[in-house]
């Protein structure tokens, strides 16, 4: 236990020290306070936009033709629901002049409405799609204007025709699990764990081969026992990981309670973090040790198959692809919580660390489920602990070219 | 106390690299396992200590076989063991720690070193800073740190000049009188002609030599004979049928048959009036018979 502890000590102390460690720690801290920012200086942006549109700002021009006069007149109503905008009136001749503006960003669109059958319906010109006003609301506001035309030509009574304009209210509770809200907590969930675990592990397999390189390795394994070795480093970079996830959890805490606008509107979605429950949060924190803990002994074992530290990248492949895929099933678990294919991926040991902490932000998990997911991670952790200090042990000292899968297989056999 | 080593071999794959050696270190001091590049002493250590397994044989020390439980071992391997970024004071104590030491053991065993190998300034540097033979002081420092009762030395020497040499030597020695077993494998001849009671030459993998090396040595006979003298020699020496081996700056060196020889040769030059500054009739080097044996062989 002491030597282990010693290892542990040693390795997080120098692996903490790296001017690497400090600075990429001090980057990360920084962008993850600009990033809480962010919702609040477009607020804030946004606020004072509004403000000068209130005064003098000058309206977008919209260019409209009408010449069967479907509208007349009542084509002016269009500037009382689009208050930034300023309908004008053209005619028809001046077509090719009119989408030459708008195409100099003289104007922001030409609309020229037509009829067909009795019902009008209309062409629309606009720099880029996307630009201007959006084709659905400029149809929805024709069909208004239409509609109230229409039933006043029909002599029905302006309460009657009010009430056949109004929109059918509505409003959506979730009795569940808010879906909708969990999304955003739990694709930050799955991207944290996926960068914990895989940079750590990568850690790992770099310190190894390093120490390969500076045959450091003798010394080591003339010490102390290998599983020693090997279980310090991984624990000590877990607990350099766990470090880290605090301090970017924690800053991300801090500026979500300070600055953070709280009913700010992300894609639709509002930004919430009231799924991340107690028991969600303690999830997320023992399977990131059950995964790290998995992929650190993998890479351990990868890191002591190279001789040189430049040959790592190559040798971890199969893990990093392991890992990819684990972290795309997860993706699929945050779209499809109850499916099938989340169900297993929240199952099978390697990618159950991405997949159930994001299953359980969204969805209610049936408790054998996380039952079997755990026990069967934590199974093959200890199971690939010990293949790996197996590994270790005669990799370790093999220098030369690199040892592949069978030489492995053989070497565990001795 | 013993250290056994009887018919070790180790294969790696087709090859042997070790075949079937044997040696004993029955009381404190230091052997020498002596061999060309790729001879197999690296292996035979790597064996001895546990890092390698064997194909055969048995390593034991007291009756039982070697491991970390059994003995404390020390042990400077021949490429650097050292983290090159890290601090040395800080490496030194992990080193101590992780081989059972406490940290006050472990601070006042490296204040120790430091002093008696002159790397006290540092301390607080990292290890690759400091020059290859400080370096190889500081990879002395962690090799013995923790008292070890039996230290394996891989060319020790590698890297060091003379004044560092020297200083080493001293360590060595002072190792010797504190009763420790010491293996060493070492390319330099006359370090190991200096200390090793007991010697054993490898070429691939095999003995070709091992035992006292007094007692080689006197097998060999006195076969050497040295002449330090101004004048030239080279019609006496023919006349006497003696052979030239070798003229350098310090004077001529030859191959006798007998020490008659020398001494018929000897009274010739006093005859003739020769002035000599040195006659010396003595056993072949170390470096000689290592020549000799190494070379035959090939």
């Amino acid at each position: 236990m002491r030597e282990f502890l010693t290892v542990l000590g040693y390795t997080f102390r120098e692996n903490a020290r790296k001017k690497i460690f400090i600075i990429s720690n001090i980057i990360i801290l920084i962008l993850v306070a600009v990033v809480m920012n962010i919702p609040a200086a477009i607020k804030y942006f946004e606020n004072n936009d509004k403000g000068s549109a209130d005064g003098k700002a000058q309206k977008e021009v919209v260019f409209v033709v009408d010449s069967k006069g479907v509208y007349k007149e009542d084509i002016s109503k269009l500037g009382q629901v689009f208050t930034g905008y300023d309908f004008k009136s053209e005619s028809a001749d001046k077509l090719g002049n009119l989408k030459e503006k708008v195409k100099n960003g003289e104007g922001k669109g030409l609309v020229v409405i037509d009829e067909k059958g009795g019902v009008p319906y209309f062409d629309y010109w606009v720099k880029q799609y996307g630009s201007g006003l959006a084709p659905d609301e400029l149809s929805r506001a024709l069909k208004g204007i239409f509609t109230a035309k229409t039933l006043k030509a029909a002599n029905v009574s302006d309460n009657v025709a009010a009430a056949v304009m109004s929109d059918v209210s509505y409003k959506v509770e979730e009795l569940g699990k808010g879906m909708m809200k969990s999304y955003m907590a739990a694709m930050i969930v799955i991207v944290l764990l996926f960068f914990a675990v895989y940079f750590y592990g990568y850690g790992v397999s770099m310190s190894v081969a390093s120490e390969k390189t500076s045959r450091v390795m003798e010394l080591l394994i003339t010490s102390t026992k290998p599983s020693k070795i090997v279980l310090g480093k991984s624990v000590a970079m877990g607990l350099l990981g766990l470090c880290q996830l605090a301090s970017v959890v924690g800053i991300a805490a801090l500026f979500y309670n300070l600055t953070f606008p709280k009913d700010f509107v992300m894609a639709g979605q509002k930004i919430d973090f009231s799924s991340l429950t107690p028991f969600a949060i303690l999830m997320v924190i023992v399977y990131f040790i059950l995964g790290y803990s998995l992929y650190a002994m993998m890479n351990a074992v990868a890191g002591a198959t190279v001789s040189k530290a430049e040959d790592v990248n190559s040798a971890i492949m199969p893990i990093s692809m392991i890992t990819m895929v684990a972290f795309y099933l997860s993706y699929g678990s945050v779209a499809f919580p109850d499916g099938g294919v989340s169900t297993a991926a929240s199952i099978i040991p390697f990618s159950a660390p991405f997949s159930m902490p994001s299953r359980i932000i969204m969805t209610e998990v049936p408790v054998w489920q996380i039952a079997a997911s755990l026990g069967a991670t934590a199974i093959t952790t200890v199971l690939m602990a010990w293949i790996s200090i197996r590994l270790y042990s005669s990799a370790v000292l093999h220098y030369g070219k690199r040892l592949k899968v069978g030489d492995l297989v053989k070497m565990s056999r001795q | 106390m013993a250290l056994v080593v009887s018919n070790v071999v180790k294969k790696f794959g087709q090859k042997t690299a070790v075949d079937n050696i044997s040696f004993k270190i029955e009381k404190p001091g230091v052997f020498g396992l002596l061999g060309t590049n790729g001879a197999g002493k690296t292996t035979t250590i790597r064996m001895i200590l546990g890092i390698l397994s064997k194909d055969n044989g048995v390593i034991e020390w007291d009756g039982k076989p070697v491991t970390r439980e059994t003995v404390r071992f020390g042990y400077l391997p021949e490429e650097r063991g050292i983290y090159p970024k890290a601090k040395v004071e800080e490496q030194l104590m992990y080193f101590g720690k992780l081989r059972g030491m406490d940290g006050k053991a472990a601070k006042k065993s490296i204040r120790y070193w430091y002093e008696r190998l002159k790397v006290e300034q540092y301390a607080n540097m990292a290890a690759e800073q400091l020059s290859k033979g400080n370096q190889q002081k500081i990879q002395l420092i962690s090799a013995i740190v923790h008292d070890p009762e039996l230290i394996i030395l891989d060319e020790p020497f590698s890297g060091l000049d003379p004044v560092n040499t020297d200083l080493f030597k001293s360590v060595i020695y002072e190792l010797i009188g504190k009763g420790k077993y010491i293996v060493m494998s070492s390319h330099q001849m006359q370090a190991v002609e200096e200390y090793c009671q007991e010697i054993l030459i490898l070429k691939n993998g095999q003995t070709l030599l091992s035992g006292s090396l007094k007692e080689i040595k006197r097998s060999y006979g006195r076969t050497n004979l040295f002449i330090d003298c101004q004048d030239d020699i080279g019609d006496i020496v023919k006349e006497e049928g003696i052979k030239l081996v070798a003229k350098t700056a310090s004077g001529y060196e030859f191959k006798i048959s007998s020490d008659e020889q020398a001494y018929n040769l000897l009274q010739k030059m006093l005859k003739s009036k020769i002035p000599l500054d040195k006659f010396e009739i003595r056993e072949p080097s170390l470096h000689e018979i290592f020549v000799e044996k190494v070379g035959e062989q090939k």
